[in-house]
This record gives structure tokens, sequence and C-alpha cells, in this order.
């Protein structure tokens, strides 16, 4: 049963640092793996854009050059 | 089982371990509640020493192999260890102020644990600040070669004349404590391996979504040039 004696501070103190050190070193592999997550997503995100940008470019860059042609449209 | 699981379950533990601690288990006739430190602070050091026996497997398998896998491991549990044995040397020094009356002594358990601290210390230094692909295979090394202070610290105390009791349980306790400190003790010892799962799990899947954005800038900047 509960009955703490003198040299509880010193119990209480030990499992202080002990619940603060292990938590805090929780707390801090949580927020790096989310911050990695985030970045992982934020890039997939950024690749997927590029690559449609790439594929989107290229028939504009055609026509562009198609319609600023000096042989003119090369449609009939 | 998920990391989410293992977190729970760690936490749930943890609390049914703290309830015995204070509730369960009756305070020492000499060192009254001080005892009661023995409870976090014998378990926390058998974790360290689980989690350097698996930083030794997964350094052997790493230098056989080559499996970045391995090193992953090794570098995550040899972390964690390095947590739990700061813990058992601040606990421990908390007890020694109470029951030795000093916060520190050169006894041999207390300076091989120590030894054992800085050299796991040295590990994950070298794991950090050596160039791969030497960085892993210099610190596989020190994670082995590290390993052999592990049961020089548990003996310590049989070889040596040490202020550090012995054994409360095991193989080389000399004698049997009462079912109330048994159970109390094996469960807080449930309690912080699970907790030392979970921290592992994460820590390598830190280690793993690292190396992932590593790769993923690499191919984009191959690809870019």
């Amino acid at each position: 049963m509960l009955g703490l004696d003198h040299n509880a501070a010193y119990l209480l103190w030990a499992l202080g640092i002990t619940v603060v050190v292990l938590g805090g070193y929780g707390l801090y592999l949580r927020s790096r793996l989310t911050g990695l997550r985030r970045r992982a997503g934020a890039q997939a995100q950024t690749s997927g854009y590029s690559a449609r940008n790439v594929t989107a470019a290229a028939p504009m860059v055609s026509t562009a050059h198609a319609a600023s042609s000096a042989n003119g449209p090369t449609t009939p | 089982m998920t990391t989410r699981a293992l977190g729970f379950g760690s936490f749930l533990l943890l609390a049914v371990a703290a309830y015995g601690l204070f509730f369960i288990a009756s305070p020492d006739r000499v060192q009254g509640d001080a005892a009661r430190i023995v409870y976090f602070h014998v378990p926390m050091a058998w974790v360290a020493f689980l989690a350097f026996f698996i930083v030794f497997g997964a350094s052997i398998a790493f230098l056989r192999t080559g499996n970045e896998r391995w090193d992953r491991l090794g570098r995550a549990s040899a972390e964690v260890g390095v947590v739990f044995t700061t813990l058992v040397l601040i606990t421990g020094s908390i007890w020694g102020a109470t029951i030795w009356g000093t916060w520190w002594s050169w006894d041999p358990k207390l300076t091989t644990t120590l030894i054992l601290w800085f050299m796991y210390l040295a590990y994950l230094m070298v794991r950090s600040y050596a160039e791969a692909p030497r960085g892993p295979r210099y610190a596989a090394i020190v994670g082995i070669v590290a390993f052999f202070d592990v049961p020089i610290v548990y003996l310590s105390s049989y070889w040596w004349r040490t202020l550090h009791p012995q054994a409360v349980i095991g193989p080389l306790a000399d004698q049997q404590p009462s079912s109330s400190i048994v159970w109390v003790l094996l469960l807080s010892l449930v309690a912080f391996t699970v907790l030392y799962a979970f921290l592992v799990r994460v820590r390598v899947e830190i280690e793993q979504t690292d190396a992932a954005l590593s790769a993923a800038r690499g191919d984009f900047a191959h690809a870019g040039t």
C-alpha cells in the first residue's frame, strides 16, 4: 500500500527523470518521423507535378513552333 | 503487430507496472522507499543489455551480408540502448545518494557501465560522422567489440569487491525474494521490453524513410543532369 517515507523524494525524482527522458525521446522520434513523412509526401507531389508539366508542355511547344514557322501551319 | 499497437501496449503495461511499484511492492525494511527505484532501474539495465545484444547480432549480420537493413536495426537499437543506459546511470546515482550517501563511486559495476555508455556513444558517433560505405562497417566493428563489456558489467559484482548489490532475480541471485517483488519486477521488465520494441521500430522507420528520401533526391538530381 502507498505510504511513502523520507526517501520518497528521491524515488519520485528518479521516476520523474525517467518519465521525462523517455517521454521526450518518444516525442522527438515522433516529430522526426512526421517531418520526414511530410517531406517524402511533398517530394512525391512535386515530382508528380513536374512529370505532368513535362507531358503537358510537349504538345504546346510543338504547336507554337508550327505556328511561328516560316512555312506556315503544317496542318492542311 | 503495428507500431501504434506496440506504443499503446507499452503505455498500458508501464501504467500497470507503475501501479505495482506504488501499491503492490512493499518498501524495504532497511532502504525504505528508495528500494522502489530498483523496480525500474533493473529492468532498464536489462533492456539496455538486450539492445546492445541486438546491436551485436545486427553488426555481425551486416558484416556478413552487407544488407543495409541490419545496419539500420543496429543503429536504432544502439541509440535506444544509450538512452536506457543513461537512465540506468542517473537512477542508480539517485539510489546511491540515498543509500551510500554519495552520488558516484568508482565501483567496478558503475565504472564498467560508464565505459559501456561511452563505447556505444562512440558507435553512434562513428556511424554518424564516417562516410558510407566505410561508416556502417566501422560502426559494426565497434558494435561487436563493445558488446564484450556487457558480461563484464553483469559479472563485475561477483568478480570484484563492490558496493553494488548482487542480482535480485536470475541464475546468479543468492537469495529468493518475495513473490510480490518478483511479480512487480517481471511486469516492469515486460513493460520496458515492449517499450524498447516500440522505440526501435519507430527509429527504424525513421531510417527507412530517410533512406528512401535520399534515394529519391539522388534519382531526381540524376534525372535533372
